[in-house]
């Protein structure tokens, strides 16, 4: 784990120059004359990381945060059956995936292997149901970064969805 | 002191509608109670004949008759993995923040970041349900024309273009959650007396993203930025405006320390806001732990 951490750290090149309290940020010339560097009071320094020094950068030395702060307690209540299966996009629909695309996929013709790779909706019943078998939080929108089901959580030109543009008075 | 009671009070009920029947209510004591239609209370209830109805052995939600059903036989899949773990940036557009520049609800002369769109009340985020900050995402970056140094904690290469283009900046910036609720309301901080806290590092999974230039990480090399610069303009097709003569150069170029939350306040620092004074630690230990990230 150390060296996964020196190996995402090695990027870093950060040098606190002539730490001075009183000024934000201290500018350097360079070929084009507004490189800056701001570290006015911390003493930030993960220079000499590509020689490899592991010790000095272990978890337990930088205070980065922690990522697993949850307990089954402070988990909100779901049914295993749907959430391990089903995906709500937040405009109501629910998306599953196809059952026996891992299976004999040697006999199966490449349509029907692309066919079975693809996530398909539920119909309207279904989503019903599976509303009806979530708790209220479970239909919040989330705001994953970087999630590929991202660019279907709006609808647009549809009638039943309709997707406004926020007004500011 | 009188005069200006009754002022006040005669100057409110100018203000107010009209009494009428649709904003008047009846005293508790006298609302009457709605008699309830016992005609279906005989017998059988309004349950109708035998069967799940009258018994109440309904079957349980998802059962399709002893058929295998669909929550048992779809095959599972991690979509909800970590979901209670993985960090959540609401969306703000860059043409609400246009729209927002347009209405002098934001303004352009300081750095924006997540407190001015916070302070705008237009914009919430909720720290319990995971959110980490603001995603600036690229719907509007063509309407999108104001000069700006912006400060957000995840977006796309399409809105850095968007950004500098016209003459902006853009860092991405990390904040663990004790610090956003700070940088939330300022104001409702500094109040509870609390000295600020020193911002963390990013967790491991995000530490790659907030040192990498690409993506304008605050923990990235600024000489490498400068490349990135280039090198965005180059593929985007714009010419990169030079900021060495612009009038905002310094604004532009303001930027906090990677522990630092508030513009001009160290970590450490109590903010006393009815003795209008701000108090300081000297002691050695306090400055080694609110001046290193160790």
């Amino acid at each position: 784990m150390a060296v996964s951490l020196t190996k995402s750290l090695s990027g870093l090149c950060i040098q606190a120059r002539n730490a001075v309290p009183s000024t934000n940020h201290t500018e350097l010339l360079s070929r084009n004359k507004i490189l800056h560097i701001c570290r006015s009071f911390s003493a930030l320094q993960i220079k000499g990381l590509e020689n490899g020094s592991s010790e000095r950068l272990s978890k337990g030395n930088l205070h980065t945060s922690s990522v697993c702060l949850t307990t089954p307690e402070l988990k909100e209540w779901r049914e295993h059956r749907v959430i391990d299966r089903f995906y709500r996009l937040p405009w109501g629909a629910w998306i599953r995936t196809r059952g026996g695309r891992k299976k004999g996929l040697y006999k199966k013709v490449p349509r029907h292997r692309w066919q079975l790779q693809q996530h398909i909706f539920c119909n309207y019943h279904q989503n019903k149901l599976l509303d009806k078998l979530v708790t209220p939080k479970w239909k919040e929108p989330k705001y994953f970064a970087d999630s590929p089901y991202e660019p279907y959580s709006q609808r647009t030109n549809s009638y039943w969805h309709p997707n406004p543009r926020k007004f500011y008075p | 002191m009188s005069s200006k009671v009754t002022e006040r009070a005669l100057n409110l009920i100018k203000s107010m509608p009209r009494v009428a029947l649709n904003n008047i209510k009846p005293l508790p004591h006298t609302a009457f109670k709605k008699k309830t239609d016992r005609r279906g209370d005989r017998k059988k209830k309004g349950r109708g004949d035998k069967g799940q109805g009258a018994r109440g052995t309904w079957d349980p939600l998802g059962y399709e008759g002893g058929q295998n059903p669909l929550i048992d036989t779809s095959p599972r899949e991690r979509y909800y993995a970590q979901y209670a773990v993985r960090r959540q940036y609401p969306p703000v557009t860059l043409l609400e923040l246009q729209r927002l520049i347009d209405l002098n609800r934001v303004n352009t002369s300081r750095p924006v970041d997540i407190t001015s769109i916070c302070n705008t009340g237009l914009f919430n985020f909720d720290i319990s349900k995971n959110h980490f900050g603001v995603n600036l995402t690229d719907e509007g970056c063509d309407q999108f024309v104001a000069k700006i140094n912006a400060e957000v904690q995840w977006t796309s290469e399409l809105v850095i273009a968007a950004i500098e283009k016209n003459g902006g900046t853009i860092t991405t910036r990390y904040y663990d959650p004790s610090c956003l609720a700070a940088l939330y309301d300022p104001l409702a901080f500094f109040k509870k007396g609390q000295p600020i806290p020193k911002c963390k590092l990013p967790p491991q999974d995000a530490l790659l993203y907030y040192s990498d230039p690409n993506s304008r990480g605050y923990l990235a090399d600024p000489e490498k930025i400068l490349e990135a610069r280039e090198k965005l303009a180059q593929k985007y097709g714009y010419k990169l405006p030079d900021l060495e003569g612009d009038p905002v150069k310094e604004m532009l170029l303001m930027r906090k320390d990677p522990l630092q939350i508030f513009y001009g306040l160290e970590p450490g620092w109590i903010v006393n806001l009815r003795d209008k004074c701000v108090l300081k630690p000297k002691d050695e230990d306090y400055l080694k732990y609110y001046h290193s990230a160790h």
